[in-house]
């Protein structure tokens, strides 16, 4: 029997209030004023034995009828109402290091024993398979459907996180007087990594040791450079170990390298990229744990992001050096797929055709006309993004007629107004130039419009007289970038200088053309549970190659003894066990039995009172 | 005897209501007038006291009790009757011993109740002429006012009831005889008395009264509880008088007690009847026309 609010059986004293009168008044008859007192005979108080009895029930019901309030108003309840003395249960982990040889089929025996251990006891008990997760796979009751579920374990692809069996086993444990649990693990100290591993007070930890892997090699790390694909293999035993490392894809052995790793060391293997697409590196290790034998990578396609420049009339010029700044790349080539049209043949492209562009670059506006206001505002709506520069061949108010920008744009051209400075250095165009964002501080601007922006333009960047020279506009996703001087190396000397490429570079990659990266996630993050796989996926229509936490590979372990020792302990007082007190109290609701069985002592002591 | 009254007339002479009243005087003319205007509907008719009582002269008549001014109207001889019988002497005894303080179940004490009824007395005495007095006592007599018949004195026996207070034990014995020896004329005494005190004595001071040819009423105030003795659980019953202390168990000396107060009652009527003097137990709790029937009935004997 427990008490949701045990503060109220301090109003259980009161009885002492009954007692205390009934001992004071028991030989004690009130004065009562008459006038025949004369006519009355002296007669003894009648102590008799039936009215000592009377007083007795009379008292006895008082003091009930007290304790009941007391013990209503402090809301008992029962715990392990269910017939027996307390609960077991038992934890499996399920981890990949489990999927060393044997070990599984030694938790199993471990675990059965633990059953056996229970029904000794005359406990219930319940069965909980974890790793990161940590799933009530028996709830609390008898061995039998216990041994049933442990057969059904098997290993999965997650890491182990004690502290999530030791959540889930105190949610159970909460309402029983006498809890163990007992976790049956192959022990690995990387278990109490990434979280404090909580476990109320009252509950007994046993861990049971499910065997120790006396080495094992992983494939830590995959690494797609532009020219050769490394892989990191870990040797996490005591000893050296050759091991030979394959490079696979579309099911076929494309390379293989033997390499030899010393103990507790890392050793990276590189491979020729001669893939594209999905891949693995595997190795073979047969005494150590199978899920990290193999690591799955993804080399991207070359779907470069593609950059339209509308250049004007047909020998204008419009755009040389802007496609070459774009066209300059590493040794793997250019990022980006440029194409250089004119103002009348940007008019005449379908809105899909716009639509493939990630960037559209408007340096004149020469041959525009509205239809291009009708492929332009979905291709921004879409997340598109537009660099516009002035020059003596860009009208402002066509600009503002196919952008719809309301107020229309004012620019005035004029002449001379000295060098470049980055309003925030901070900002994504910016931020890589770090220490030489002064080098745009050499460049000459002799000409430019004279813009005094409404509050829909940004600011990120303005020649030294204070005038405008780089603004931003965003609308909707898509963003808008307003160049105020000539890339076309007529109003200045941009184009020629140093900075002029990483400058059209990070604006453009800022508007949005940014090449497709492959990426890597732990099965841990996706969203399939349990079940899911290493591998290559599709999330969210791209491909992502899927592996395992590489810190469940290490064999590093904590005794039986130790392993209690590195588990925090809470009091009594925890949330769990509040809310379970509070949904037991409110399943079993016995304060309105004992408020009845107030009400009949009460009415007893009225008939007791007076009927005798 | 016939009761007296009505149901709408009692709710005046309710002793509640009644206490509730301002002057004494008021209460007074609130149950006597309450009390006369139920007798003119009742069915008893054994005597009248209002001026209805007119009658056609008879020869032999006292010539003196004829009104003049009704045979000057009519040419006819009528005597009246009412004020031909304005000759009696009352004296209104009021014991004011401590007992007469006690009150238990009823709504006022019997002090109270009977100051209210000597007032009524004595307003109903007033009307009819007669000349009246008011002894207060204890252990000794307290108040005195001698019989008078005019207005005035009605105020004054008002006054001095109201300003009555309890008094110190009884012993009714000494002014009884003291009385007995001052009364040199024929008189009616009204005594109001919860009798709680010798009965010997009681019943000597009484007949000595008797002996010297004077009507007497007794008109005994019991309170409920007094009647009924209704405690419960073991008490000390401490004597408001005396200041004796009996610790008793209500339920074993209940009966007890009743027998000895219906052996005292039945002593007091019967040597107070044999004795010629009428004796009537009141209720505190009861209304008050009881007592003014019992002063009418011996009213009307005595003439």
């Amino acid at each position: 029997m427990r008490f949701l609010t045990p503060l109220y059986l301090f109003g259980g004293a009161l009885i002492a209030l009954p007692i205390v009168l009934h001992w004071l008044r028991r030989d004690v008859a009130p004065t009562v004023p008459f006038t025949a007192v004369r006519l009355l005979k002296e007669s003894p108080i009648d102590r008799s034995r039936r009215r000592r009895l009377r007083d007795l029930l009379l008292l006895a019901a008082r003091v009930l009828a007290l304790l009941l309030l007391a013990g209503s108003f402090a809301r008992p309840y029962l715990v392990g109402a269910r017939g027996t003395s307390g609960a077991t249960i038992i934890a499996i982990d399920r981890s990949f290091s489990m999927s060393a040889p044997g070990r599984m089929e030694r938790a199993r025996t471990l675990a059965r024993q633990a059953v056996s251990d229970a029904e000794v006891a005359h406990e219930r008990v319940a069965v909980i398979a974890f790793d990161q997760r940590a799933d009530v796979i028996s709830p609390l009751s008898s061995g039998g459907d216990a041994r049933a579920a442990i057969e059904n374990v098997q290993p999965g692809y997650y890491a182990t996180r004690y502290a999530a069996a030791f959540d889930r086993a105190a949610e159970l444990l909460t309402e029983d007087t006498r809890a163990r649990l007992v976790v049956v693990t192959d022990m690995q100290r990387a278990g109490f990594d990434g979280g404090t591993a909580v476990l109320p007070e009252g509950i007994e930890l046993t861990a049971r040791d499910a065997g120790a892997a006396q080495g094992n090699l992983a494939v830590t790390d995959l690494r797609v450079e532009p020219r050769r694909i490394v892989a990191t293999v870990r040797n996490f035993g005591g000893a050296a170990r050759d091991v030979g490392v394959r490079l696979e894809a579309e099911g076929r052995t494309r390379a293989e390298r033997r390499v030899s790793v010393p103990p507790a060391t890392s050793t990276d293997v590189a491979f020729d990229r001669v893939v594209t697409g999905p891949f693995d590196v595997a190795i073979d290790d047969a005494d150590g744990y199978a899920a990290d034998n193999v690591r799955y990578g993804l080399v991207a396609g070359r779907a470069l992001p593609r950059v339209l420049i509308v250049g004007g009339a047909p020998g204008s010029g419009h755009g040389f050096y802007f496609s070459r700044a774009l066209q300059a790349g590493s040794d793997d080539g250019a990022d980006f797929d440029v194409r250089v049209v004119t103002g009348s043949s940007f008019a005449g492209l379908s809105r899909a055709e716009v639509g493939d562009q990630a960037v559209v670059v408007m340096l004149s506006t020469h041959g525009i006309d509205r239809r291009v206001r009708d492929t332009l505002q979905p291709f921004l709506a879409a997340g598109g993004g537009l660099f516009i520069a002035a020059g003596a061949d860009v009208d402002v108010s066509v600009l503002s007629t196919v952008l719809d920008w309301t107020p229309a744009l004012k620019a005035q051209e004029r002449s001379g107004s000295g060098v470049l400075a980055a309003t925030d250095l901070r900002h994504p165009i910016f931020r890589p130039f770090d220490a030489v964002v002064a080098n745009l501080g050499q460049v000459a601007f002799q000409r430019l419009w004279q813009i005094d922006p409404d509050t829909d333009w940004r600011v990120l960047a303005r020649y030294t007289d204070g005038a405008p020279a780089l603004l931003e506009r965003e609308k909707g996703p898509g963003r808008v970038l307003l160049f105020t001087s000539d890339l076309d190396r007529r109003w200045n000397n941009f184009p020629v200088h140093s900075a002029f490429v990483p400058f059209v570079q990070e604006s453009i990659r800022y508007l949005g053309a940014r090449p497709p990266s492959a990426s890597s996630i732990l099965v841990s993050d996706t969203a399939a549970g349990p079940g899911a796989k290493p591998g290559v996926a599709q999330i969210d229509g791209h491909p992502v190659a899927v592996n395992v936490d590489p810190r469940e590979s290490a064999i590093e372990r904590v005794s039986p003894a130790e392993f209690p020792k590195l588990v925090a302990r809470t009091g009594d007082a925890r949330p769990e066990a509040l809310r379970a007190g509070q949904q037991a109290e409110a399943r079993q609701q016995y304060w309105q039995y004992g408020l009845l069985l107030m009400l009949g002592a009460l009415i007893a002591e009225s008939f007791v009172g007076a009927r005798y | 005897m016939p009761a007296p009254s009505t149901d709408r007339d009692l709710r005046f002479l309710d002793p509640a209501v009644i206490a509730r009243l301002g002057t004494m005087e008021l209460k007074a003319r609130t149950v006597v007038e309450g009390f006369l205007s139920g007798l003119h509907r009742s069915p008893y008719k054994g005597f009248s006291v209002e001026f209805a009582e007119y009658r056609q002269y008879l020869p032999g008549d006292d010539l003196s009790t004829l009104d003049w001014k009704v045979y000057a109207r009519s040419d006819r001889h009528y005597v009246k009757k009412f004020e031909e019988e304005t000759n009696l002497e009352c004296h209104l005894l009021l014991d004011v011993s401590a007992s007469m303080a006690y009150r238990g179940g009823a709504p006022v004490s019997k002090l109270e109740y009977g100051s209210v009824l000597a007032a009524s007395l004595a307003y109903l005495m007033n009307r009819q002429r007669d000349a009246t007095g008011l002894i207060a006592f204890d252990q000794q007599i307290v108040t005195r006012l001698p019989a008078r018949a005019r207005p005035g004195h009605l105020h004054a026996i008002l006054l001095t009831l109201e300003k009555l207070a309890p008094g110190a034990r009884s012993d009714m014995g000494r002014p009884l005889h003291q009385l007995a020896e001052a009364l040199v004329k024929r008189s009616l005494v009204v005594l109001i008395s919860d009798l709680l005190d010798d009965p010997d004595a009681v019943v000597r001071g009484l007949k000595h009264l008797r002996f010297r040819g004077t009507d007497v009423i007794v008109l005994q105030l019991l309170d409920p509880h007094e009647l009924q003795f209704p405690f419960r659980g073991a008490s000390r019953f401490t004597d408001v008088e005396s200041a004796d202390e009996i610790t008793a168990d209500p339920a074993r000396v209940r009966a007890g007690y009743l027998q000895a107060l219906e052996s005292l009652q039945a002593r007091y009527e019967r040597e107070l009847r044999g004795a010629g003097i009428d004796f009537l137990m009141l209720d505190t709790s009861k209304p008050l026309d009881f007592a003014l029937l019992a002063y009418l009935d011996a009213r009307s004997r005595r003439k």
